[in-house]
């Protein structure tokens, strides 16, 4: 796996945590949620949505608990752990910093 | 804490694997509802709702795939799944299981028997502080055949007082043995007299009480005494209150003042008491006596060489002031590590079997790879299908690994087992001469190497099959597996090699159990000079506090050989102060009268002997007569040489009535009176010095042996012959009660272990790379069935085709011999010290080596070959 598919990994943890910062939510929701939020621009594909909700898992970033769904079915909520809040704050600042960077380069170039 | 939470995390996914999946279908399932619902809601017909969200979701099973993959302790699950497949092939297989087991337990049990010998004895620290830091100081005498001399008390002086090297030096008299009596049957006691700095440069203390003081270096003061820990245990019984009892040691009371730890085994494993060493000024004065062992704590950051430097210097001012008494040249004074000290003789011959084993080990190791080989010949196919499918290779690689895994496990576990089991049943047995021999054990080092070994076992036997599979392709591969079931001509090359490689390996082991065995077989035809059979060797040692004077030893003595040839079934008794091959000697320097201004000096074996001893051990009388009872302390002093002394002085003459004395101030001139046969007293490997002998009436001993030479068998009388020394001294204690032959076999006890061992690797070997061969030319005549069968049917003779088959593993055998002498020629070389009566470069055991190589290589062909020269040319083409 190269550079490019770490930086899209990244983006769509990024992407996750801070949809599920606000409330926990279901990985159907999430995917919805991103969709809404961000005017039907940004689509996460379940393909990569479930493996990143995986490894979220595994660096303790997130956890999920069982519980009834809007339309009162069993579903897995994911919440973010303190840890995974302050590793969000750390990974918003970056991303802000970076996207600032790209954008002023583009603007000027 | 985050590694914590990780942990946590895997462990529930490792335990509940099956839950957690269950659990993830659950929310896969959940996902798809949920869109169905939205698709629907958005106003799709329900058929168009399920379509749209199936898609969009493109497979629940690759989603769950990547997802498990994301999951903590993926790759650990998916290794657990590997061996758990490979243990259900094992068990399909239960044949080529057994072998596989069979080679690793092989190849990892010798390699670890022969590490754990090496690193117990060779490679272990010793168990004092700081022991890089601690050496030892030997006087050196090469021309005497004796490397290293103890050193004498006063050049210990003259060292402490002018170095400024060495924190301090220890002064060490390593015998002064002792009998206990009182409480309980008399008995020997193993003991060292130590200067009070022994502890502090060694940086030890008791287990109990106090170690000596300086104070108790002098005469008068030293009579307290410090434990062995077993034999506290044993004879004591462990009471903590022994420290301030009084125990008797040969007739002195000495007091405990503590007991050692069961690891201080200085200088040896077998000491069991220590005492306070007391020097006698006169010994001091003459500058005589090179009675002592030196030990000494180098400072902080200095060297060895420095250290040797130094010594070197102060020795070369000695030589100077104290020119070295006639007769003895000494070579300088060497500095040595201590452990080097201990083990340093053995060592060459440690690490040649470690060689040896290792050459095993990569027997066993290619042997495992061909064997995998062939079976993943079989699954080529499999591999390659899986290859095209995107497996990678990693992935199959792991899994190759993973699936040989039981196999290397069961097999290490088992070799393992084994040699711990064998150590404990090898120690009792372990050569006499053999240091640190209680140090051999599995410890965590010694299974840590074993670990490893597997590991490197693993690989090449493992991933080399596992590469060969991967490299074919897909086309390659199922075109191959169309005409025939093992694999292309490539693998065919891979496997050739291999076994080439293995015979290689074993002929260097061959010529080396050759030349052992050779060695060994020159060595016991050595004459010792004396006849072993049928004779008993019984020590004493005479307390001095009992009999002080030399009369009264001598009159013991006396006594005692009078009694035990007294009983029935007794030959003949001698009385000797050192036995030959027993490991204990005493060498004086001895001058012969003669009209050349200088007279003649040689070092000699200087042995004090009953009337009776040439005859009791069998020594030739060549010239003259034995000493008499009449050769009394009164009497004119007499003495008796060996043939190779007077063939030496008076070649061709008599040497009867010439005369000799020790060369010492005021030492009276001894008449010649007989002249013996020559003994090897170190060994039947070497021969340093000559031997003279005095009458026990004239210079008495107190450290005596007793020999007996039996008219029936001598073992039955020992328990008669302690009778009568009971009789005449009740507390009187007698060990190392042994036939000569077991004496003589002791000594060559090392050789016969190192010949042992290489044959034993090298049989091994020889069937480890036999199978080998045999599978490599099975393997080709299965894949030749068809040309075979199209030869026999346009004519060829059956014998033609076997000659085919025994020409392609005769054409191995060659190539790895050819290799192998190569190789054997460069190792032989380090077997140098271990031989004996043969050059490494003996033609005899290189050509025999190459020749069993060869046949063994042939009869392994044989089987193949007559199969092959069996096939039926119709049944093989209709089976195309």
């Amino acid at each position: 796996m190269g550079k490019p598919t770490d930086l899209v990994q990244g983006t769509v943890d990024l992407l996750i945590m801070k949809t599920i910062a606000l409330q926990p939510l279901h990985g159907w929701a999430i995917a919805q949620r991103i969709r809404q939020l961000s005017n039907d621009i940004l689509h996460v594909q379940q393909g990569s949505l479930y493996p990143a909700l995986q490894r979220l898992e595994r660096e303790g970033w997130v956890t999920a608990d069982w519980g009834t769904s809007e339309n009162n079915r069993r579903a897995r909520f994911y919440r973010l752990t303190r840890a995974g809040r302050k590793h969000l704050d750390r990974e918003q600042v970056g991303w802000e910093r970076l996207s600032g960077a790209i954008a002023r380069l583009l603007r000027t170039a | 804490m985050r590694s914590l939470h990780r942990l946590a995390v895997a462990l529930r996914h490792w335990f509940r694997a099956a839950d957690v999946d269950d659990q993830f279908g659950d929310e896969l399932r959940f996902h798809l509802d949920r869109q169905i619902q939205a698709n629907f809601d958005a106003g799709m017909t329900p058929a168009q709702a399920r379509r749209a969200a199936h898609l969009s979701l493109g497979g629940l099973d690759g989603i769950s795939e990547e997802s498990r993959a994301a999951r903590p302790g993926a790759l650990a699950r998916q290794m657990w799944r590997d061996v758990a497949y490979g243990t259900r092939l094992l068990r399909k297989a239960p044949a080529f299981a057994a072998t596989g087991v069979l080679i690793v337990a092989l190849g990892i049990g010798a390699t670890t028997a022969i590490f754990s010998v090496v690193y117990g004895v060779a490679l272990r620290p010793l168990p004092y502080v700081e022991p890089d830091r601690l050496v030892s100081l030997w006087m050196l005498m090469p021309t005497l055949a004796l490397p290293r001399v103890q050193v004498t008390a006063a050049d210990h002086r003259e060292w402490q007082a002018s170095n400024h090297v060495f924190t301090e030096i220890a002064l060490v008299r390593p015998i002064a043995n002792f009998n206990l009596t009182g409480s309980g049957e008399p008995e020997r006691l193993l003991g060292v007299r130590v200067s009070a700095s022994l502890f502090r440069v060694l940086g030890v203390r008791p287990a109990i009480g106090r170690a000596f003081t300086d104070e108790e270096n002098t005469i008068g003061r030293d009579t307290v005494a410090l434990l062995s820990a077993g034999l506290w245990k044993r004879r004591f019984g462990g009471d903590p209150s022994i420290v301030g009892r009084t125990i008797n040691l040969s007739g002195v009371p000495h007091t405990v003042v503590g007991v050692m730890r069961p690891d201080f085994q200085y200088p040896r494993r077998d000491i069991q008491i220590w005492t306070p060493l007391t020097l006698d000024p006169a010994e001091l004065r003459a500058r005589l006596g090179n009675n002592f062992m030196a030990v000494a704590r180098l400072k902080p950051g200095v060297g060895l060489a420095a250290a040797q430097g130094e010594i070197d210097t102060i020795a070369r001012r000695l030589d100077l002031e104290f020119p070295t008494p006639n007769g003895v040249t000494f070579n300088g004074v060497g500095v040595f590590p201590l452990l080097e000290d201990t083990v340093g003789s053995v060592r060459p011959a440690l690490y040649v079997m470690f060689g040896a084993v290792s050459c095993l080990l990569l027997i066993a190791c290619l042997n495992l790879a061909n064997l995998l080989g062939a079976r993943a010949a079989n699954r080529g196919r499999e591999f390659a299908v899986r290859l095209a499918l995107g497996a990678s290779r990693g992935r199959l690689a792991l899994q190759a690994l993973a699936e040989v895994a039981p196999i290397l496990l069961l097999g290490g576990l088992l070799g393992v087992a084994a040699v711990a089991g064998g150590i404990a049943a090898f120690i009792p047995f372990a050569p006499a001469d053999l240091p640190r021999a209680e140090n051999i054990a599995i410890s965590i080092p010694v299974l840590l190497f074993s670990v490893g070994l597997l590991v490197v076992t693993g690989i090449i036997g493992g991933l080399l099959p596992a590469a060969q599979a991967w490299r074919s392709n897909l086309t390659a591969a199922t075109r191959e597996e169309s005409r025939s079931t093992v694999g292309g001509p490539g693998q065919a090359r891979t496997r050739s090699l291999l076994v080439v490689v293995q015979i290689a390996l074993v002929l260097p082991l061959l010529v080396g159990a050759g030349l052992l065995t050779r060695s060994f077989s020159a060595l016991v035809q050595v004459d010792p000079g004396f006849r072993p059979g049928n004779v008993l060797s019984l020590q004493l040692a005479i307390p001095r506090s009992k009999y002080m004077r030399d009369a009264d030893v001598a009159a013991f003595c006396g006594r005692l050989v009078d009694r035990v040839a007294a009983l029935p079934g007794v030959d003949s008794v001698g009385m000797v102060n050192r036995l030959p091959m027993a490991g204990v000697g005493q060498i004086n320097p001895l001058e012969f009268d003669s009209q050349e201004p200088v007279k003649p000096t040689v070092v000699s074996d200087t042995r004090t002997i009953t009337p009776d001893y040439f005859r009791a051990i069998g020594i030739p009388l060549i010239e003259g007569r034995s000493f008499t009872e009449h050769d009394s302390a009164t009497a004119a002093p007499v003495g008796i040489i060996d043939e190779r002394i007077a063939r030496a002085l008076w070649p061709g003459r008599s040497a009867i009535g010439r005369r000799m004395r020790f060369p010492f101030p005021g030492a009276p001139w001894m008449e010649i009176v007989g002249v013996v046969g020559h003994v090897r007293h170190d060994g039947l490997d070497i021969d340093p010095r000559p031997q003279s002998y005095f009458n026990y009436l004239q210079r008495a001993q107190d450290r005596m042996v007793i020999v007996v030479r039996g008219s029936q068998d001598v073992r039955a009388l020992t328990p008669a012959i302690l009778g009568a020394i009971r009789d005449i001294d009740p507390e009187q204690p007698v060990y190392d009660v042994r036939t000569m032959e077991d004496v003589v076999a002791r000594s060559t006890a090392q050789r016969w272990l190192h010949m042992t061992l290489v044959t034993t690797f090298s049989v091994i070997a020889l069937l480890l790379a036999s199978v080998g061969v045999y599978g490599v030319i099975s393997y080709g005549v299965t894949r030749q069935t068809r040309e075979l069968g199209i030869r026999l049917a346009l004519g060829a003779q059956r014998a033609d085709v076997t000659r085919m088959v025994l020409r392609r593993g005769a054409m191995l055998a060659i190539c790895g011999a050819a290799i192998g002498l190569t190789v054997a020629v460069l190792l032989t070389g380090a077997m140098k010290t271990m031989l004996f009566g043969v050059k490494p470069g003996d033609p005899v055991s290189f050509t025999l080596a190459a020749a069993i190589l060869v046949a063994v290589a042939l009869l392994a062909s044989y089987l193949p070959a007559r199969r092959a020269a069996s096939v039926d040319p119709a049944i093989t083409l209709r089976g195309e």
